[in-house]
C-alpha cells in the first residue's frame, strides 16, 4: 500500500521549506543590488551579471539584506540541528 | 567461522563505504563546482571533511542489514546472515557502483546494496526470503517519488529565486552572489550524506562481527568501526567520482549560481523532510531530480533529456543487475570458504579491469568542467571586441 499521506506531507514540507529559503536568500541578494547607477540605459546583458555598483545603495536596503542573511544562518543552524540526533 | 573470513568481509565492507563516498560526492558538490562557487579540489575536500564529521555525529546504527526487505530469520524461512552472505551482497554492490561510475551514472549505493543482498538471499533461501511488499514500499515507490518531488521543488524554487532577483531597469542583478550561498546549501547536503550513509557500513560490519560470534548483540557499534567507516567514506568522497560530478554538474543542463543554489536547497530540504517524515528518499535520485527541475525552471536553459534518460535507465537496472551479481557471488560462496576467496579474487580482477578502462579517458579535477571553461573563454574573447567597437564611436 502506498503511503500517500507520507508522500504528500513530504512534498508539501519540501516545497514550502525550499521556497521559503530561496525567497529569503533571493531577497537579500536582490536588496544588495538596490539602485545602482541611476539613469543607466538597459542593454542586452548576461543573465548572471554580477558586477554591482555599491555606491548609492540606501542604508535600509543593506540592513534588510543583513536581516535576510541572518535568517539564512538560522535556517542552516536548524538544518544541522535536524541532522544530529544527539540534539533532539 | 575462521577469523580471516571475517576480516576479509570487513575489508570488503570498507571498500563499499569508500565507493559510496566516491559515488556520492557529486550529489553535494557537482553544482558548486559547475558554477565556480568552489574550486573542484576545495569542493571535494570540504565534502570529505563534512562526511567525516557527519559519520561521528550520527551513530544510531540500525542492526539490520536490509531494513525488512529480506527475512533475516533462518528459522522462519529466511536467510541466515553469515559473513559469506554479507560478502556476496556487498561485493556485488561494489562492482555495480564502480561500473556505474565508469559510465558516469549517478546511481543509488543503497539500491546497489539491496540488490546484491536480494540476489544473495535468493540463492541462499529462495523467493520466500524476500519481502516483496516491503521492497515496493521502501525502494521502488521512493525511487519514483524522489526525482519527482525534488524536481518539482527545484523547478518552483528556481522560478521564485529568479523572479525575486529579476530587475526590469536593466541594471546588474548581482546573481553571482548566489555562489556564496551555494557553499552553505551544498555543505548541508554533504553533512546529511555523512550522517546517513556511513551508518550503513557501520551496521554491516557490526552485524558481521555479531554473526561470527566476535561481538555480543547488545554491545553496540565498536568505536574502531565508527572510525574506520568515517575515514573510508571521507577518503572516497575526497577521491571524488569526477565522472559523476561531470554528469550532474554539466550533463543534465548548464547550471548558473542562482539556479545551483535553488537546486542544492531543494536537495537538502527534500532529504531532511523525507528522512524526518518517515518516507526516506535516495540522495542520488533527489540530487539528480533537483538539477533537472532547476534546469526546467530557468529561462533559456535546456535540459539534455538524452543524458537524463541514460541515468534513469541506470536506476532501473541497479536492482536487477546487482541482484544478478549478488546471486553469482552467493553461488560461489556455497563452495565454502574457498568460494569466498575465489569471489574476492574475481571481484578484485573485475574492479582492476574497470579501473584500467577508466584510465583511457580519465576525468579529474583538471577537466571535470572543461566544457564550462571553454564556454567562459569564448565569452571572454567576445567582450573586449565589443568594447573596442564602442570606443571607436
Amino acid at each position: 500500500m502506498i503511503n500517500w499521506l507520507g508522500l504528500v506531507s513530504v512534498l508539501a514540507v519540501t516545497v514550502g521549506g525550499a521556497l521559503a529559503i530561496v525567497s529569503v536568500v533571493g531577497l537579500g541578494i536582490r536588496l544588495l543590488a538596490v539602485p545602482t547607477r541611476p539613469g543607466r540605459v538597459a542593454d542586452a546583458r548576461d543573465e548572471e551579471e554580477d558586477e554591482v555598483n555599491l555606491n548609492g545603495r540606501p542604508r535600509v536596503a543593506t540592513t534588510f539584506a543583513i536581516v535576510c542573511f541572518a535568517a539564512f544562518a538560522v535556517i542552516i543552524a536548524f538544518g544541522i540541528w535536524l541532522l544530529v540526533p544527539a540534539f533532539h | 567461522m575462521e577469523p580471516w573470513i571475517v576480516f576479509l568481509v570487513i575489508g570488503v565492507a570498507l571498500v563499499f563505504d569508500f565507493t559510496n563516498g566516491f559515488h556520492d560526492t557529486a550529489n553535494a558538490m557537482a553544482t558548486p563546482i559547475a558554477t565556480g562557487a568552489l574550486k573542484p579540489r576545495t569542493a571535494v575536500a570540504l565534502a570529505a571533511v563534512l562526511n567525516l564529521v557527519g559519520a561521528f555525529l550520527s551513530t544510531a546504527v540500525a542492526l539490520t542489514i536490509s531494513h525488512g526487505i529480506i527475512n533475516e530469520d533462518p528459522s522462519g524461512g529466511g536467510v541466515a546472515i553469515t559473513p559469506a552472505f554479507i560478502f556476496a551482497g556487498v561485493m556485488a554492490a561494489i562492482v555495480w557502483n564502480v561500473a556505474t561510475w565508469l559510465f558516469g551514472l549517478p546511481s543509488s549505493s543503497s539500491h546497489a546494496l539491496f540488490g546484491g543482498l536480494i540476489g544473495a538471499a535468493l540463492v541462499g533461501a529462495g523467493f520466500g526470503a524476500i519481502g516483496w511488499g516491503t521492497l515496493v514500499d521502501k525502494v521502488i515507490i521512493p525511487a519514483v517519488a524522489a526525482p519527482l518531488v525534488a524536481g518539482l521543488t527545484a523547478f518552483l524554487a528556481t522560478r521564485v529565486v529568479y523572479a525575486i532577483t529579476r530587475r526590469k531597469d536593466g541594471n546588474p542583478d548581482g546573481r553571482g552572489r548566489f555562489k556564496v550561498a551555494q557553499i552553505f546549501s551544498s555543505s548541508l547536503v554533504a553533512l546529511a550524506h555523512g550522517t546517513n550513509d556511513a551508518q550503513k557500513t557501520m551496521g554491516i560490519i557490526t552485524l558481521t562481527l555479531i554473526s561470527a560470534g566476535m561481538l555480543d548483540r547488545s554491545a553496540g557499534v565498536p568505536f574502531w568501526v565508527i572510525v574506520a567507516c568515517a575515514v573510508a567514506i571521507a577518503l572516497g568522497t575526497y577521491m571524488g567520482g569526477w565522472r559523476i560530478i561531470r554528469t550532474i554538474g554539466t550533463g543534465f543542463t548548464d547550471v548558473k549560481p542562482a539556479q545551483g543554489f535553488a537546486a542544492e536547497t531543494s536537495t537538502a530540504v527534500t532529504i531532511l523532510a523525507s528522512s524526518h517524515l518517515g518516507f526516506a528518499l535516495s540522495t542520488t535520485q533527489v540530487a539528480s531530480g533537483s538539477v533537472i527541475g532547476s534546469g526546467l525552471g530557468r529561462r533559456g536553459s535546456k535540459v539534455r533529456w538524452g543524458t537524463a534518460g541514460r541515468v534513469a535507465a541506470g536506476w532501473v537496472l541497479t536492482l536487477p543487475a546487482s541482484a544478478i551479481a549478488g546471486a553469482l557471488f552467493a553461488l560461489l560462496s556455497t563452495l565454502g570458504q574457498v568460494g569466498v576467496v575465489i569471489g574476492a579474487v574475481i571481484g578484485a580482477i573485475v574492479l582492476l579491469i574497470m579501473f584500467l578502462v577508466s584510465r583511457k579517458s580519465a576525468v579529474g579535477a583538471h577537466n571535470v568542467i572543461s566544457d564550462v571553461e571553454e564556454a567562459s573563454q569564448a565569452v571572454a574573447l567576445k567582450r573586449p571586441r565589443r568594447r573596442r567597437g564602442r570606443s571607436r564611436r
